[in-house]
C-alpha cells in the first residue's frame, strides 16, 4: 500500500480480511477517498459511483445495505452526523453525510465488517465527518448549497 | 394483482335484530371466493359466509380463522367446502360472530384451501368437465396466490422471522393489506434489488442472491425468487445464510 493510502482514513478498513475496495463519496456523488487507489478506473468504481448517487440511497429510513453477489459482497452505509460540533461547523437540524461503499470477497463476514465499520464510524464522527472526508471543493461542511448559504452567525 | 379493496363494492350495515351478537352483515360482488376465504382465515374471522348461486345455497363457518363447518344442501364438511369453492359466480353474505351449528371440518385452513384448489384444477383439466362461465382470475392463478400465501405463512411461523412480505413488480401480494409504511419499504427494496441486478459489473458473477437492509434500525433480508421477491424482518444476530437457504427451500417446495 502506498504512503498516501496508509494515511487515508479508509486504510485500516481496506486491510480487513476479505476487503478488496473501500470508497467514500460525497452527497453530490464526488469521490472523496478510495483505497486501493489503483481501483479508481475499474468497473467496480463505476458501479459504486452509480450507487452513490442513486435516489434509493437518499431515503432517510435506509441506513445500510449489503448486496450478496455470487462473487462479491458489497456494503453501502450512510455515515451521518447530525450533532453540532464544538466549532459550530454544523448547525443544529442539519444532517451531514457521506456514502461509504465497500467491496469484499463473497466469503467475508458481514457481521465482522459491520463491527469494523461501527468502530471506524464512531471515530470519524468524533473527529467530524467533514474533516475526515472533506468535500470535493475542500471547503465547509460539504452539505447542501443551502447549508452553505445559511450558516449560523459567527461561523 | 387484485387487492381486497379492488374486489367490488362493499356495503355494511348494523346487524339486524335476532342475531346472536353485535357484528356486521356485508354484501360483496365481483370477488373470487378462494381469495375471500383466504383473507378471512388470515384475519382470524369468526362467523358465517353464506353463498347463493341461482336456486342453490350453501354456507361456510369460520372460528378465529379456522374453517370449521361447510354445508351445501345435504352435503357437509370438506366435500361441501370444495364444491362451494368451485363456484365462480353468485352472492356472498357475511355474518360476523355467528357460531357454527356443528363442526364438520378439522383440517388447517391453508391445507384445506390448497387441497380444494388442486381438486378444482383437476376438474378443470379433466375432459368431462362442465363448462362454466369465466369470471375473474382462472383457478390456476387463484391457486398460485394460495401457494404464495401458504409460503408467506410458513415464513412467518419460522423462529426469528418477525415480519414477512411477498410481492411482485414492487407490489406486495402477501399480506393482503400491508401497512402503508411496509408497502413503501417494499418498493424501496424492490428498486434496490432491480438496480443492483441491472448495474452489476461482470466481476459480481450475476445478480444478487440476497440483500440485507437496515431500515429504521430494523434488519430485513430480501431474496429474489423468480419474478417474486420475499422480504423478511429478522431478529438481531440472525444467520442470514441459513435463513436464505430456508427461504429458497420453502419456495421450491411450495
Amino acid at each position: 500500500m502506498a504512503m498516501a493510502e496508509k494515511e487515508s482514513p479508509l486504510a485500516e478498513l481496506a486491510e480487513t480480511s476479505g476487503v478488496r475496495l473501500v470508497c467514500v463519496f460525497g452527497p453530490d456523488g464526488s469521490l472523496l477517498s478510495c483505497v486501493p487507489s489503483e481501483m479508481e478506473g475499474s468497473s467496480w468504481m463505476e458501479f459504486l459511483q452509480a450507487w452513490s448517487g442513486h435516489p434509493c440511497l437518499s431515503q432517510p429510513q435506509l441506513r445500510e445495505m449489503a448486496l450478496f453477489y455470487p462473487n462479491s459482497l458489497v456494503i453501502w452505509r450512510r455515515i451521518q452526523q447530525e450533532k453540532e460540533l464544538p466549532d459550530g461547523s454544523l448547525g443544529s437540524g442539519q444532517a451531514l453525510y457521506r456514502n461509504l461503499l465497500l467491496v469484499a470477497e463473497p466469503s467475508a463476514s458481514l457481521s465482522l465488517l459491520r463491527v469494523s465499520l461501527d468502530v471506524k464510524e464512531h471515530g470519524w464522527r468524533g473527529l467530524g465527518i467533514q474533516k475526515v472526508f472533506p468535500s470535493a471543493s475542500g471547503k465547509g461542511s460539504g452539505g447542501s448549497i443551502l447549508s452553505k448559504l445559511f450558516r449560523r452567525p459567527g461561523n | 394483482m387484485k387487492r381486497p379493496t379492488d374486489q367490488g363494492p362493499v356495503s355494511t350495515q348494523p346487524e339486524t335484530s335476532g342475531s346472536p351478537k353485535k357484528g356486521f352483515i356485508g354484501l360483496f360482488a365481483g370477488l373470487e371466493l378462494p381469495n375471500l376465504i383466504q383473507m378471512m382465515a388470515m384475519n382470524g374471522f369468526t362467523g358465517k359466509v353464506e353463498l347463493r348461486c341461482g336456486s342453490r345455497a350453501g354456507e361456510i363457518y369460520l372460528r378465529r380463522g379456522d374453517i370449521v363447518h361447510a354445508q351445501l344442501e345435504d352435503t357437509f364438511g370438506v366435500e361441501a367446502f370444495e364444491e362451494l369453492l368451485g363456484w365462480v359466480e353468485g352472492e356472498v353474505l357475511l355474518e360476523a360472530d355467528r357460531q357454527p351449528p356443528a363442526q364438520t371440518i378439522d383440517v388447517p385452513w391453508h391445507a384445506l384451501l390448497i387441497q380444494a384448489m388442486a381438486r378444482i384444477e383437476d376438474r378443470e383439466a379433466s375432459p368431462e368437465k362442465t363448462p362454466e362461465p369465466s369470471h375473474g382470475k382462472s383457478p390456476t392463478q387463484a391457486s398460485e396466490l394460495l401457494r404464495l400465501r401458504s409460503f408467506h405463512r410458513m415464513l412467518l411461523d419460522r423462529p426469528g422471522v418477525t415480519n414477512c412480505l411477498v410481492g411482485k413488480a414492487g407490489e406486495v401480494i402477501c399480506p393482503a393489506q400491508p401497512v402503508p409504511k411496509l408497502l413503501s419499504w417494499f418498493r424501496i427494496m424492490w428498486e434496490v434489488l432491480e438496480t443492483s441486478s441491472r448495474i452489476a459489473p461482470p466481476e459480481a458473477g450475476g445478480g444478487p442472491l440476497m440483500l440485507s437492509m437496515l431500515m429504521e434500525g430494523r434488519n430485513w433480508l430480501v431474496v429474489p425468487l423468480g419474478d417474486c421477491v420475499t422480504a423478511v424482518e429478522l431478529a438481531k444476530a440472525s444467520d442470514l445464510s441459513g435463513i436464505h437457504r430456508e427461504i429458497v427451500r420453502l419456495w421450491e417446495q411450495r
